[in-house]
Order: C-alpha cells, then structure tokens, then sequence
C-alpha cells in the first residue's frame, strides 16, 4: 500500500523541529508534506525542500487573497527552478470567517481564482512553473481546476461522494492530474477516543458555510442540520453529537490501525491521494498515525 | 576599508547562478546580499541563506502591497527563526507607476506603513522577528523609520543631503540605527564609459515624481526641470543628458577603481552603508565592482 502524505503546520518557536521531522519522513520513505496556509507556507516548504532531497511538498491551501499574483507565480517558480518537480502549488480562496479575520475584501471565488490563475500564467510565462492545484469541495471549482490546473485538493473530502466530484474533470485530462485529500486522522485502539478526535477535527468545518452546502451536497442534510440548530443555540456538545459515525467513516481515517489502513485502500480505490491530517488533541495520535503505514 | 553589500536579482532561469554569486561574495568576505522587490525576494533571501553560513540578506524592498502584512510577519519571523540575526526585512510602498502597472489601489504612503508594521508586530508577538527597515526618501518617512524600524534604506541617495537627512534620527538610536543605501555602481577605466552607464541607471528614477522631489529638496533643481521637460516631450536622449556629471558624482560610485575607492569612502564618512548596484546583468561589470573592494 502506498504511503500517504502528511500534514504539517508552521509552527513559531518549533520551525527547526518541524524541518527536522519532515527530514525523518523522507528517511522513513513517506511522500511529502503539505503545508496549510497558515504563516508564509511556501518559505517553509522551500527551506524544507533545501534540506531533503526526494520528498514532495504541497501548499494546501497557499491563500490567493495574501499575496499579489505575480508574487505566487515568481515563488512557484523560484521553487521550480531550484527543486523541479518537488512542488505541488496548491491555490485556495479560503471562507469568509477568515476573510473576515484576516480583513479582505474578496470578489466571487470562481472569477477571482480564473482571474488570479490567469495573472499568475502569464507573469510565469517562459519561465519554470509548478503544478497548480486548486482547492476545491464543490463542483463548479472542480471543473475549473480541470479547465485551469494540473489537480485538486480537498480538505475534509467525503469519499461516496468523490466519484461525483471527480465527474466534473473531463476524462483527457484525468491521466496525471493530481486528486488529493486531507483528512482528518485518529489513530486508537480505543475506538471511541478515535471518534471523539475525529469529530474534534471535523467540528470547525461544520461551522463553515461552504462546507455545510458541501456535506448537504453529499447527502449529509441531517448531520447539517443539526450542526446548524447546535451553532444557532451555541451548543457546543450538540455541535460534536452532531457529526455522525456514517458521517466520520465517509470523511476521516480514524479507528484502530487496521480499520485505518482499511479506510485508506478504500480511498485509494477512488484514486485520491491522501494526505494525513492528524488530530494532534493526544501527542501520540501522530506516530500512531504513521505507524499504521509501516 | 569595509567591504560594501552587493544587490543581487532574482531572476527566472538565472536563480541557480545567482545563488552561486552569493555564495562567491561570502567566499571572497563581503557582508551581504540585498535584493530588490522583484519576485518573491524573501523565498529568494532564503534559498541565499541555506546555501551560505555567515553573510547577511536583506531586501530592498519586500513590497508591501503584494504581502498580507501577516503573510510579510510570518516570512519574517520564519527566517529569523531559522537563519537567527542574518536578515534585514527592508520594506517599502513602492512608486506609483509600478502601483499602476500591478493594478494596485493604495492609500497614503506613511499611514499605510505605519499601520503595515503595526499589524505585522501584533501578529508576531512573543515570537522571533527580524530587524526592519524602511526604504525612504525623505524626511517623514526617515522620522517614521526612527519611530517603528530598526533602520533607514534609501535607493539612489544623494551623499550631499545625508547629514541632512539623518539629523532627523535621534542621537541614542544612532548606534543600533542601520543606514544604507542602493547606490548604482559603474567601474570603469574609460569615464565616459562609465558616466554613461551611470545614466542608464538613473533615468528610470528622474521619471518618477517622488524622486523628481528627492532630487530637487537635495538641490538639483535645474536636473530635475530638463528631465521633467525631456519625459514631456519623450525626448529619452534629452532625459539622459539633464542628468549632470554633478549629480552623477553624488549619486553613485563611477569611475576607475581609485576613483570609486575615494568616493565609497566619502560615503562612509556620512555614515552611511553602501549596497553596490552594478548593473544586473553584466557579470564583467559586476566582477569589477567587487574586484574594487577585494
């Protein structure tokens, strides 16, 4: 079985550790690591990639509203020039909330990104590029990364449904186009702490509403509304309560280490890629997480 | 003498030799690199500090309109932290003419800094942060440097006005106070030769209406009216030639090697650290600039 990608954050006060633990994946022959877009993601994976030799790194997401185009094109394609081949350039728009946060003013997800992308291909033009791949859940942007990248990313994906999303992508250009996850991971003999994390990892994508119409998308209406009477009433436990086991088996790696490595065939039957995102509530949860696929 | 810092670009296809050019000017004793906006310059910075052990990096400028100031915060911090001491973040707004070309809506030069930095120390609070400095002309953003950064960068700086410009720094922060400057570098034993190179480099900035005041508050008042009447008329010969061999002689190190020997060193008697700006793409021109200072 093929070993999976790993999550891994920029961490302030711990970057030298985290490089350092990335250098013992590539020595324990795992694939690569994606970064999500907190802190400056790419500077990580660079230094990253500096002081590995083999193993691949992705921005999952790099925030298209965070930096000027011509800015992301000339970082993916320093990386490329210096490292070829080792970057998957995964672009997103991010929601709302952290808009909000972050105090942006974005436009509509689809033109920005078509827009952005286009931006980006051209200051690019005749140089190295990387690969781009677009974070995606619904089908709209799906086809876009079909129509304007080499892949799409998930967080939280949810694998009946992924035959469906996967649809969306023309079937030319399906043959080396990058179809990736992350999921939340939950690695326990004691299977309801497993679930208790899973649903820890999962309840903040619950208060989102683009992934609430994307878990209604996929038939979770239930689970849905639930969530939303929970976060209506600011009922944290009825929030958690609301994530149904059905629900964390469609979405999550979590359980004991052969039902994980069980889930994780099963998503690779439908050609995703994985990439680990292991709840880090119990410190051990990580090596475990490793350690089913050795 | 002290060995002065050379800017270095980054540029697509030519990243690999410029990283090698690093590390030849940490060999052969210089301090440092500068780089300036073009590209991603921090990731470029980074590469520079993996691949060296001791000389510092800076940019001049990280643009501030293309950078989420947490994105700009958390890059920073990232290098401090890997690479402890060895990075001046140089920020700056940039010039209108470039906000134009890269669709940018900007607000007012000092407040948006201002509040830039602002937003940048809050986000990085409690972790590790570099030295910044601010890329200046006159005398409100020299004062703002003073009151947010850890130093001044001019680029193009006229030797005559810098006691002037600098008696706005308070005398107790002069010690820790870093001031430098861009200063475009022609080495050449055929003076015309050099001269003329000179004012290729100048005549982008006698074009820009925030130089154009620099040049006159300095005094170069009939300089700045001919390049004015020149860029009316398209008159590019005419432009050139407003440019004095006065305002040459403050401006930039031209000459033979003794020459520029004599005027790096009435630089250094302002106070004042030089960043040699051959031109980018003349690998001989640049040889000769270090080859002065070896």
């Amino acid at each position: 079985m093929e070993k999976p990608y790993l999550t891994i954050w920029d961490q302030p006060g711990g970057r030298a550790d985290q490089i350092a633990f990335v250098q013992e994946l590539e020595r324990r022959g795992f694939p690569g690591v994606w970064v999500p877009s907190r802190g400056d993601n790419i500077a990580l994976l660079l230094a990253i990639l500096e002081r590995t030799e083999r193993i691949m790194v992705g921005t999952g997401i790099a925030h298209i509203y965070l930096r000027h185009p011509q800015l992301m094109a000339q970082a993916g394609s320093l990386i490329e020039e210096l490292h070829p081949g080792r970057l998957l350039l995964g672009l997103g728009v991010s929601h709302q909330p952290m808009h909000r946060a972050l105090g942006l003013s974005v436009g509509r997800p689809l033109a920005d990104m078509r827009e952005y992308v286009a931006a980006m291909r051209a200051d690019g033009e005749g140089a190295p590029f990387p690969r781009l791949v677009l974070a995606t859940l619904r089908r709209r942007m799906t086809a876009l990364s079909g129509e304007i990248a080499e892949g799409a990313l998930w967080a939280n994906g949810i694998r009946s449904h992924m035959a469906t999303s996967l649809a969306g992508i023309p079937a030319e250009r399906r043959d080396g186009f990058f179809v990736g996850n992350l999921l939340t991971t939950a690695v326990d003999d004691d299977r309801p702490a497993a679930l208790a994390a899973a649903r820890d990892g999962l309840r903040r994508y619950f208060e989102l509403p683009y992934y609430q119409a994307y878990f209604e998308e996929a038939g979770y209406h239930d689970e849905v509304a639930a969530a939303r009477a929970a976060i209506a009433a600011g009922d944290g436990e009825a929030l958690l309560a609301a994530i149904s086991e059905r629900f964390i088996a469609d979405s999550c790696l979590a359980g004991t280490a052969s039902e994980v490595r069980e889930q994780a065939e099963a998503w690779a039957e439908e050609g995703v890629t994985l990439v680990l995102s292991p709840s880090l509530r119990d410190p051990g949860n990580l090596e475990r997480a490793l350690a089913a696929f050795e | 003498m002290e060995k002065p810092y050379l800017r270095i670009w980054d540029e697509a296809g030519t990243r690999a030799d410029k990283l090698a050019l690093a590390q030849e000017v940490e060999r052969r004793g210089f301090p440092g690199v500068w780089a300036p906006s073009r590209g991603d310059n921090i990731a470029f910075l980074l590469a520079v500090l993996e691949r060296t052990e001791r000389i510092s990096v800076a940019t001049g400028i990280a643009h501030i309109y293309l950078r989420h100031p947490q994105l700009m915060a958390q890059a920073g911090s990232l290098i401090e932290e890997l690479h402890p001491g060895r990075l001046l973040l140089g920020l700056g707004v940039s010039h209108q003419p470039t906000h134009a070309e890269l669709g940018l809506s900007v607000g007012r030069p000092l407040s948006d800094m201002r509040e830039y930095v602002a937003a940048m120390r809050a986000d990085t609070a409690g972790a590790a942060f570099p030295r910044l400095v601010l890329a200046t002309l006159r005398r409100r953003m020299t004062v703002l440097a003073t009151e947010i950064a850890d130093g001044a960068l001019w680029a193009n700086g006229l030797r005559s006005r810098m006691a002037t410009s600098l008696a706005v720094i308070p005398p107790e922060r002069r010690d820790d106070f870093f001031v430098g400057t861009f200063i475009p570098t022609a080495v050449d034993e055929n003076r015309v030769a050099a001269l003329a190179a000179a004012r290729d480099k100048l005549f982008l900035y006698f074009s820009r209406p925030y130089y154009q005041a620099y040049f006159e508050e300095a005094g170069y008042h009939d300089e700045v009216a001919a390049a004015r009447a020149a860029v009316a008329a398209g008159d590019d010969e005419a432009r050139l030639a407003a440019i004095s061999e006065r305002f040459i002689a403050d401006s930039c190190l031209v000459g033979t090697p003794s020459e520029v020997r004599e005027q790096a060193e009435a630089w250094a008697a302002e106070g004042v650290t030089l960043v040699l700006a051959p031109a980018p793409d003349d690998r001989a021109g640049i040889e000769r600039a270090l080859a002065v200072f070896d």
